[in-house]
């Protein structure tokens, strides 16, 4: 099944729990990208879903991580690449 | 079976961690082996069957147009719903006859083409010993530095020149030869024939940049189009330059005799250009070119191997010293390509937006340079940016500032990236 939906999950960590957040953010199968931060958010997830109820349901599940503080979602509604697309 | 699938899905990764990451340099730097390949066939074919320069040239011209322009009918068939061109370069739509800023770049890039390669055989037949200046082709990285200089007006990063030195100078150390360089032939190397392959480059990044609608004008095209204008000019021009007319019948006859191996030589050559076009799309001139000069590495091991085969056309002639020297070279093109390609810093920037069309600041914020993508979202901002540069240093002049020229962008904050990790 091809995924449709791209969303960015902005997260904040408690300290000295980023290195153990990052490696269970990795194990969600619809995780694309992770990446630290340094600045406002202490890590940028982004994520494939084909509906909101499967981003809901990783909301949830990332809730449910030790160390999380609090997520902002945003869901892309359009995307422009550069380069060859 | 089971083993089939895992091996598609294996090569499938495969792939998909070329495009996403590593697309740029695998681009630059195939195109490099290529071109090694190119060498060797040149020297096979030189030396074993068409001795002349001249009719070396006119006959690989002539026998490359149509080989050039039978690939692009054969590109331009469909298959599984797609033109099997589209597997080369997926912006390929088919063929396209070039017209207005597109047919004057092409013409611009065939003329240029054509000069080098004019100075490339007056070179090969005139001077006593060609290899002792050939190499100093290897600092068209150096025009191509400035070339970028002058495009983007700004000044390029310290690991980009640091990086390109080592490459370029790498280069020349691993191709000199212990031949006495003539003044004359270095000066004809350094000018028409560095300048000719500087306008190739340059004229052809001009015309991957144009726009064919919504997307850009596909590496095929370019290739085959700019081929056909330097053969053009070269096979008009060369009678002229050994003052003989007969020379294009016989050439022709020559090109009909060596067909195969002259059309093998040109099917390779356009596989190393259109991957190099590519990556011209990606990057900048003088990171292709230095990542692409690789193949001065790739030929040495390609002749020994050859060597082994045909030990009277390739040898590889090395005492302790120029052993020596080559090595340096080499290692120094490897640290060279090696921290061109892992100096990069990433980060996003997240963008709130006044009333005004999100869609427009998305197109505008293509246009700057170091943005991979844009998205627009609906959340707490409006637009998330990602951004891939050479060093942070250049944040400031190549992004912050040019956003803060756009117009509707009411504050945005930027986020470094430190540790990243990718789905492939």
């Amino acid at each position: 099944m091809v995924l449709k939906i791209p969303a960015y999950i902005l997260i904040n960590v408690d300290v000295g729990k980023i290195a153990n957040v990052f490696k269970q953010l990795i194990d969600i199968p619809q995780t694309t990208h992770v990446s630290v931060t340094a600045g406002e958010f202490d890590i940028i997830l982004r994520v494939m879903v084909n509906d909101l109820e499967e981003l809901f349901q990783i909301t949830e599940k990332i809730h449910e991580i030790e160390g999380i503080l609090r997520t902002v979602t945003h869901v892309v509604e359009k995307e422009v690449a550069k380069g060859e697309v | 079976m089971l083993l089939r699938k895992k091996w598609l899905r294996e090569r499938y990764k495969l792939l998909v961690i070329l495009r996403r990451r590593h697309l740029f340099y695998v681009l630059s730097i195939f195109s490099g082996v290529l071109s090694a390949v190119v060498v060797a066939l040149d020297i096979w074919i030189s030396a074993t069957m068409i001795q002349n320069p001249a009719f070396f040239g006119l006959s690989l011209f002539f026998i490359g147009t149509i080989l050039h322009i039978s690939l692009l009918l054969l590109l331009s068939i469909d298959f599984k719903e797609r033109r099997i061109g589209e597997f080369i370069d997926p912006l390929f739509r088919g063929i396209i006859i070039p017209k207005g800023e597109l047919l004057k770049y092409l013409f611009l890039a065939g003329l240029s083409n054509a000069i080098a390669s004019i100075s490339y055989f007056v070179i090969i037949a005139e001077l006593p010993d060609p290899s002792a200046v050939i190499p100093f082709t290897n600092l068209i990285t150096g025009y191509l530095l400035i070339g970028d200089l002058l495009i983007e007006k700004e000044r390029p990063a310290i690991i980009e020149i640091q990086s390109i030195f080592m490459v370029v100078f790498g280069a020349l150390l691993v191709n000199l030869s212990g031949g006495e360089i003539d003044l004359i032939g270095l000066i004809l190397v350094l000018g028409p024939l560095n300048l000719g392959s500087f306008g190739y480059i340059f004229f052809q990044k001009k015309a991957r940049s144009l726009k064919n609608g919504t997307s850009y004008y596909d590496s095929i095209n370019l290739r085959v189009w700019s081929l056909i204008f330097t053969s053009a000019i070269f096979i008009v021009t060369m009678p002229l330059i050994v003052r003989s007319i007969s020379i294009i019948v016989e050439s022709f006859k020559v090109a009909l005799r060596f067909y195969l191996p002259l059309a093998l030589d040109m099917l390779v050559t356009f596989f190393a250009y259109v991957l190099y076009i590519r990556a011209l799309g990606l990057g900048k001139m003088s990171i292709v070119n230095a990542l692409s000069s690789i193949s001065v590495v790739i030929s040495i091991p390609l002749t020994i191997i050859l060597s082994i085969f045909i030990p009277s056309i390739y040898f590889l002639q090395i005492d302790l010293v120029t052993l020596l020297i080559k090595l340096i070279g080499i290692i120094l093109m490897f640290i060279g390509i090696v921290s061109l390609s892992l100096s990069e810093v990433t980060a996003y920037i997240f963008i709130k937006v006044r009333k005004r069309k999100s869609m427009d600041i998305l197109k505008e914020l293509l246009r700057i340079d170091g943005i991979e993508y844009a998205s627009a979202t609906a959340g707490r901002y409006d637009l998330i940016v990602r951004v891939r540069l050479r060093t942070l240093g250049k944040a400031y002049e190549k992004i912050v500032d040019k956003l803060s020229k756009i117009n509707g962008i009411e504050d945005f904050i930027w986020l470094s990236t430190l540790k990243e990790w990718e789905r492939i």
